[in-house]
């Protein structure tokens, strides 16, 4: 009987085709769509985790932490190293040239370097930056050479009551930086500075009427042979009340969700459309079946004669369907995933040729 | 205007007959009914013991699976199956294995053991008609009903398939009932059932050509006075026919 459906399939092949075209694209798009949503929210999970590299925990508020806090966290059992989250952004310039850059502090703890060094390293000392590589580029400057930060001073002598001045300090360029899963890529790319040099410029640019420095969040290292739900629950006593302790994983996640909330919003949109392609699959199909049926009267009447009862005529066409369509999806959800990739693939090629746009003078 | 009306006959197992009779003379409409592809409005048809008027769908199939072959007019073969594909279908349907001795026995005697692997598009009207031949033996059914089987066949073709017919009843003895209008090929059978206007008209044993035809021009006389005196009316479908042992 298989082999009558197969047969059977064989001479009606054209149409049949004609059916799988449709199946395919409206299952390629479902496929397409949810893969692209899923290494979309992937990508995000990824490049937030990526700030936090190596961490055990990532300790955060809904408000905010204190340094009282923080320090209260290198006091907890089980706890190597601490470092809150702290970032700046530098007017630098060399030359002609002039770059706006984030900045964060030198990790104190290899655990917490997000960045890798392309060359030279990280600054060990007060004076010095490593930059992004192509930062670095498109100041034209190299790893020894020497950049302008211009900043802003509360000068609270000044006899006016107080009012900003602008200092200028000559930063060293000890390293070039690469952020290979691009944790600071959606804030282009971060420079490193001293921790030191960021303290004192964030407390030299504050006013009396500044309140004191707080952290969003404060990564924590844990020392070897340390149970990480023990050292949770050790933090969850020492730290504020509502502080939470989480993996770096879990913490992207959170964080992730709250930024792709739209995003999900865009992907029930367009699995509408897509619901609409399988939608007129399903009327494709239907009239497929009616036209193949009615092209095969003579032959269903035949088999009724030679002593087939309707339900093995009816089991045939159902298989008939079931084939075209697994087959028809197998062939839409990787066609689906090949042009997630093709797309992937040419929004990486994008992001290669604004590189070297930028590179060139 | 009716479809067959009050027949009333009897055919034999074992045997070849031939139902002959001008078109609309209702000669298919019978065959239909004893083989149960069209329903009586009134009336009997036994196969053996059973009513074949009184079966239900899943009966009808089952007899047709099992007791009842057709050979068609227009062969009907399916043109993607191979001949042996073709031969073997009917037992297919029923989720059966071929009986490989009997499958060999007809290929033999109809003369296909050269074309079993060739399809219907390869094969010449007489081998095409030789094949259906053979599905309609291969279950080993009861009787084989054909409908005027050398219709769409020259006169040598025409002439071979009615031999393997009568051969397949002689040496094989199966039961086969072949409706046709051309007197030559109804020479083949046994036997002879003249019908006209639903009525048995006529019944020639042992026919010939030429007994046949004069049987058959002794019809046309009779319509001609029949018109002139008589309007039947009785209901369409009714009657007897059985074929018995």
């Amino acid at each position: 009987m298989l082999r009558l459906t197969l047969a059977q399939m064989r001479r009606s092949i054209g149409r049949l085709v004609a059916a799988g075209v449709a199946i395919v694209i409206g299952t390629a798009f479902v496929a397409a769509t949810l893969i692209a949503g899923n290494v979309i929210t992937q990508t995000t999970n990824d490049s937030i985790a990526a700030q936090y590299a190596d961490a055990d925990l990532v300790v955060s508020a809904p408000d905010y932490l204190t340094p009282d806090d923080v320090d209260a966290l290198e006091g907890v059992e089980g706890v190597d190293a601490v470092e809150p989250v702290q970032l700046t952004y530098l007017d630098l310039q060399h030359g002609a040239k002039r770059v706006f850059q984030m900045a964060v502090p030198a990790p104190s703890d290899p655990r917490f370097e997000a960045l890798e060094v392309v060359e030279g390293s990280l600054p060990s000392a007060a004076g010095q930056v490593a930059l992004p590589e192509d930062v670095a580029e498109r100041l034209g400057v190299a790893v020894g050479g020497t950049v302008t930060s211009s900043r802003n001073v509360w000068d609270a002598a000044a006899p006016d009551g107080g009012t900003y001045e602008e200092v200028r300090d000559r930063l060293t360029v000890v390293g070039t930086t690469d952020d290979p899963y691009g944790a600071y890529a959606q804030m282009g790319g971060a420079a490193v500075v001293a921790r030191e040099d960021l303290v004192a410029w964030e407390s030299a640019q504050a006013t009396p009427d500044d309140p004191e420095r707080t952290y969003s969040a404060a990564m924590v290292g844990l020392a070897p042979g340390t149970e990480l739900e023990t050292a949770r629950a050790a933090i969850g006593a020492q730290a504020p009340a509502d502080a939470k302790a989480v993996t770096p994983a879990e913490h992207a996640q959170e964080q992730a969700r709250q930024l792709t909330g739209d995003r999900d919003v865009f992907t029930f949109v367009i699995l509408g459309f897509a619901a609409v392609a399988l939608l007129v699959a399903a009327l494709v199909i239907a009239n497929t079946f009616q036209v193949l049926v009615a092209q095969r009267t003579r032959t269903l009447a035949l088999l009724r004669a030679v002593g087939a009862d309707k339900r093995q005529l009816a089991r045939s066409v159902l298989t008939e369907a079931t084939i075209l369509g697994v087959v028809s999806s197998v062939g839409g959800i990787l066609l689906g995933g090949l042009l997630t990739q093709v797309a992937l693939l040419v929004a990486r090629g994008a992001t290669w040729a604004c590189r070297s746009r930028r590179r060139s003078p | 205007m009716h479809a067959l009306d009050g027949v009333d006959v009897d055919f034999a197992r074992g045997h070849f007959t031939a139902i002959m009779g001008p078109s609309g003379s209702g000669k298919s409409t019978l065959m239909h009914l004893l083989a149960g592809l069209d329903s009586a409005t009134s009336g009997h048809a036994f196969l053996g013991d059973t009513d074949v008027t009184r079966l239900d769908d899943t009966a009808l199939t089952r007899l047709r699976r099992d007791r009842v072959g057709f050979v068609f007019q227009s062969f009907n073969l399916l043109p993607m199956f191979t001949a042996e594909q073709n031969i073997t279908l009917p037992v297919e349907l029923a989720g059966g294995t071929v009986d490989r001795a009997w499958f060999d026995t007809l290929v033999s005697t109809l003369g296909l053991g050269q074309r079993l692997t060739h399809r219907p598009s390869e094969l010449s009207g007489g081998q095409q008609q030789r094949v259906a031949i053979a599905r309609a033996l291969i279950a080993a059914p009861e009787v084989v009903f054909a409908d005027e089987p050398t219709g769409n066949l020259d006169s040598r073709a025409g002439a071979e398939v009615l031999s393997f017919l009568r051969r397949s009843v002689r040496e094989l003895g199966r039961t086969i009932i072949m409706v046709t209008h051309d007197p030559t090929a109804a020479a083949y059978a046994d036997r002879v059932v003249l019908i006209a206007d639903g009525r048995i008209a006529g019944d020639i044993a042992d026919p010939t050509p030429e007994s046949v035809l004069a049987g058959l021009d002794a019809l046309r006389t009779l319509d001609v006075a029949d018109d002139a005196t008589t309007a039947t009316t009785a209901p369409a479908g009714t009657g007897t026919g059985a074929v018995r042992a």
